[in-house]
């Protein structure tokens, strides 16, 4: 059943609006994430849910009751902030217990929780430091264990591999993991980076200018993007301007004609979008759909700028007219020795146009 | 050499600065009434003039109860207020302050006069009671101030982060603010007690015959120029320094705020 729902909630800040219009809900036990550029409003969404700030409109609901109705003792949300902000003048210990002092648990329960938390986390020999004797992966596991520490069946964490080296990064990820199967809370992760909360979170939303774009897991955000923006943001797609020149009538294939260069391609109508003959739309086209030897019916000519090797996938960067630029990721170990290109070389690029599909300037 | 050329400058600035307190301190232990050469010898005469001085005693303590009543007083009123204004959009904020610090600034002959005027009118003049309220409207926008700039470094989602664990609004001002600006408050105290009790124009203004002791040593000087002084200005300046130290140490460290 639905844990948190969003009802067409607007937010102003003074006369600014924030938040336009956003309905969505999140499952128990699931990590959701609101991933946005900055200032879209995603840490304003996180104050909603712990009931910090109150909707202009519409309502933020728990379990069914407006968040308004957990007040004090009775609050089951509790947030990593993305300024961490501890408590600078108590210990580590102090900041954990915090939130379990002022809910009035008996001492020896508070100490049991403490060291349970802390060793989980690995912080035992440092709970009698001040918190700004701490590295920052260390200040974030003590505001990490400051929040779980009192059980909350909500878990906000604002940006929290920020500031995090890869390692850190990955160690963090693995932790929230495993947390979630010791304490089954459900978490609500907010990041402006998709490499952050692509493998922890099981749905995300894509947040850009005040509203959600899309609701959806992982794999179909990246693979099934309704908008350019998320085509862009989530999958890292090429997208090419184009106008139809002629609509199947039957089956889903659409002829196109790319705006720059010379290119006559079909792509499939996935999202069924009402289309007529001379519309302009955006071609969309995965950066790892297409291939460099000759494979697939659509061709298109590109000039070589640059290319980077991440791991075992290579990067390339074509130029095409207008400034547009094609990204191309080539995923063999061979592709290192093959395919060395000089910098303005001419070079086909090969996809099949299934691979391909079509959205709304 | 550039390092010798800072020791010497340095050394300099510091002789300068203390040269006077040093020489008030040596002639309170001279034997004579006046140094002279060849040194007369030393002696703790004047100290013990000084123990023995009970109207000298009785104006200490008018200034040390006035001071303490002044530096609590301000400083609360410069918490409180320097707590609202801090949490004002950022430019009224400044500009409040700036306008609630403008009669601290004015010359303090300006001010004692005036301030002995309304006394006058009010019917408190030539009482302790008007230098205490002369002093806290003129010391208590120091401690706003001095507040203020703590308050606004504080981050703010560390009292939501309180608030969400279910803390109260009172056990977030105790527990929360005032745990992070406890050194600011007493270090303000201590400033303007020091401050306080060593304001001479307007208490010369507003004291009539309850002298404060800076008014009394300023009319011991006028008729004996008796060395006393010296000895009495030993001691209180060696308490004022030594609390003055304390108020900086604490300001220098609030609350041990590093970047988190």
């Amino acid at each position: 059943m639905e844990l948190i729902e969003f009802r067409n909630v607007d937010f102003y800040w003074g006369k600014v609006k924030i938040l336009e219009n956003i309905s969505f809900q999140v499952n128990e036990s699931e990590v959701f994430a609101l991933l946005g550029p900055s200032g879209c409003g995603k840490s304003t969404m996180l104050r909603l849910i712990s009931g910090l700030s109150r909707p202009s409109s519409g309502e933020v609901l728990i379990n069914g009751k407006d968040v308004s109705f957990y007040k004090g003792r009775d609050r089951c949300v509790a947030t990593v902030w993305q300024s961490k902000a501890l408590f600078p003048h108590l210990s580590v210990r102090a900041n954990i217990e915090f939130g379990l002092r002022i809910k009035r648990i008996k001492n020896s329960d508070i100490n049991k929780r403490v060291k349970k938390i802390a060793s989980t986390l690995g912080l035992e020999d440092k709970l009698d430091r001040s918190t700004f004797q701490l590295s920052g992966g260390e200040q974030q596991r003590v505001a990490l264990a400051r929040a779980l520490v009192i059980h909350p069946k909500i878990l906000l964490l604002d940006e929290p591999f920020t500031g995090l080296d890869q390692t850190l990064k990955l160690q963090l990820q693995a932790d929230l993991r495993d947390l979630q199967e010791d304490y089954g809370c459900t978490y609500i992760l907010v990041s402006h980076l998709l490499e952050d909360v692509f493998s922890l979170a099981t749905r995300i939303a894509v947040i850009q200018n005040k509203k959600i774009l899309q609701v959806g897991d992982p794999n179909s955000l990246y693979h099934s993007p309704r908008s350019t923006f998320v085509a862009r943001f989530v999958g890292k797609k090429n997208l090419i301007p184009a106008i139809i020149r002629n609509v199947a009538r039957q089956g889903r294939e659409v002829i196109v004609s790319s705006i720059i260069g010379e290119g006559n391609w079909k792509a499939i109508n996935r999202l069924n979008l009402e289309l007529n003959d001379n519309d302009r739309a955006v071609y969309v086209i995965g950066a790892d759909s297409i291939e460099l030897n000759p494979t697939g019916d659509c061709i298109l000519e590109a000039t070589f700028r640059a290319q980077e090797i991440d791991g075992q996938r290579k990067i390339f960067y074509f130029r095409l007219e207008r400034g547009y630029e094609v990204r191309v990721e080539i995923c063999t170990t061979d592709s290192i020795r093959l395919y060395q290109y000089v910098r303005g070389e001419r070079v086909n690029l090969y996809w099949k146009s299934e691979d391909a599909f079509l959205l709304k300037e | 050499m550039k390092r010798i050329g800072a020791i010497i400058f340095l050394s300099f600035v510091i002789l300068l600065v203390f040269i006077p307190l040093l020489t008030m301190v040596v002639l309170s232990f001279c034997k004579g009434r006046f140094a002279s050469f060849p040194w007369p010898g030393w002696s703790l005469q004047w100290y013990q003039q000084f123990f023995e001085n009970s109207i000298l005693h009785l104006s200490l303590l008018r200034s040390l109860i006035v001071g303490v009543a002044v530096g609590v007083i301000s400083t609360l009123l410069g918490f409180g207020s320097g707590y609202a204004l801090s949490r004002l959009p950022s430019r009224t904020g400044s500009s409040l302050l700036m306008l609630i610090t403008l009669p601290a600034i004015i010359p303090f002959v300006l001010f004692g006069f005036c301030f002995a005027e309304f006394a006058g009118y009010i019917g408190i003049l030539r009482t302790t009671i008007s230098v205490f309220i002369a002093h806290v409207v003129v010391f208590s926008p120091l401690s706003a101030a001095l507040c203020f700039h703590r308050f606004r470094q504080l981050n703010l989602d560390i009292e939501d982060a309180a608030r969400e664990l279910g803390a109260s609004e009172i056990k977030i001002f105790f527990m929360i603010i005032g745990g992070q600006t406890w050194r600011t408050l007493i270090a303000s105290g201590i400033v303007i007690f020091v401050l306080s009790w060593d304001e001479y124009i307007i208490s010369w203004f507003v004291s009539g015959f309850n002298k404060t002791y800076p008014v009394y040593v300023r009319n011991m000087l006028e008729s004996t120029m008796s060395p006393e002084i010296n000895a009495v200005g030993s001691i209180v300046a060696f308490l004022s320094l030594l609390l003055m130290s304390m108020a900086l140490y604490l300001l220098r460290n609030p609350g041990k705020i590093k970047e988190i």
